[in-house]
């Protein structure tokens, strides 16, 4: 019963998801959730400088059934700033451990970690990103997959107000059976809060989540 | 399909900053930074009547994120009393306390710390 009640209580705080920048402000702290049809997910990392971020990362792989925690870096490579546009190039990673109490992995533990890029291009108006992982979970997983995501904002508003984006996210993950994952959602952010909600072309939900602190 | 994916990766990876390049180079604008004269009230923070007024052109201040970085990490300085955001022109302006002041370098370091440039610093008495 407790750890039901502990599993309702996890599944509930991931199920605001999230998605941002890796690397936030010198001595910022940033939470987020992510949650789509493979994973929920849940990060919270801390920026002693602009240049990277230390943290911890707990993904839970749905259909998979097996956990993954990790402490998590993220590094910022190169930011190009410019007068309109701005763009980024990370690198993230996590080492840590994966288990599961399920099936044929019941509560066996292995060292997991990943590895992947990530960049973004953006202006007032539009947004691109890519990003690609390859992960692998000791004999639980081994996976490589990306993800592209581009957007627009029907109006541009002022400092502080609420940010309104359409955006269209792409996901590939070449082992998977439909290999191509089309999500059309709406992302909103106002102060330090950011929100994004969309069905995928499988009708599945993805429902992300950020703060910053 | 391996190659096909990574041929994917780079041409996506290559196109975003192909695209960041090109649309400053259509932009082809020069700055034209001025001081808002007709400020009277910011952001965050207030106003010091008998201050200065410190203005910022900020190059990659193009989301409200980036933007409460920039006023966190001025907001937590002795100097600062005030931040005004000006997302359309790319402005920061500072208020700062009567007879208190920050160098051009450090102001220029401290937009780098946070992860923009600085390109332009100009000041005026408030009540100038």
């Amino acid at each position: 019963m407790f750890l039901r009640i502990l599993l309702l209580i996890y599944f509930i705080s991931v199920s605001y998801g999230a998605f941002a920048r890796p690397v936030s402000y010198p001595e910022g702290w940033t939470f987020m959730t992510k949650n789509n049809e493979d994973i929920n997910s849940a990060h919270i990392h801390y920026s002693p400088t602009s240049k990277y971020s230390l943290g911890y990362r707990i993904q839970n792989f749905k259909h998979k059934k097996y956990q993954l925690h990790a402490l998590h870096y993220n590094h910022l490579i190169k930011r190009w700033n410019k007068k309109h546009t701005q763009a980024n190039f990370y690198t993230k990673s996590g080492i840590g451990i994966a288990y599961s109490d399920y099936e044929n992995y019941d509560s066996k533990k292995k060292i997991g970690g990943y590895i992947g890029i990530s960049s973004d291009w953006e202006t007032r108006r539009y947004y691109v990103s890519y990003e690609n992982v390859y992960s692998k979970s000791g004999n639980f997983d081994d996976y490589f997959k990306q993800k592209f995501k581009v957007g627009i904002a029907p109006y541009i508003a002022n400092y502080g107000s609420l940010h309104t984006w359409v955006m269209l996210e792409v996901d590939h993950n070449p082992e998977s059976k439909s290999s191509i994952r089309y999500t059309p959602l709406l992302r909103f952010f106002k102060g330090t809060h950011m929100v994004e909600a969309g069905i995928s072309n499988k009708k599945k939900v993805l429902l992300n989540y950020i703060v910053r602190f | 399909m391996k190659i096909i994916t990574i041929v994917t990766s780079l041409f996506i990876f290559c196109m975003t900053f192909a695209l960041a390049q090109e649309h400053d180079h259509d932009k082809g604008e020069h700055s034209h930074h001025e001081m808002n004269d007709t400020l009277d009230e910011v952001n965050e923070g207030f106003i010091d009547p008998k201050g200065t007024l410190v203005s910022i052109l900020v190059e990659g201040m193009v989301c409200d994120f980036c933007a409460q970085s920039i006023q966190k990490v001025f907001m937590k300085r002795d100097e600062v009393v005030g931040i005004s955001v000006d997302l359309d022109n790319q402005n920061i302006t500072l208020a700062l306390k009567e007879n208190t002041d920050i160098d051009n370098d450090v102001i220029e370091e401290l937009f780098l710390d946070a992860g923009f440039n600085a390109t332009e610093i100009m000041r005026k008495k408030v009540n100038s």
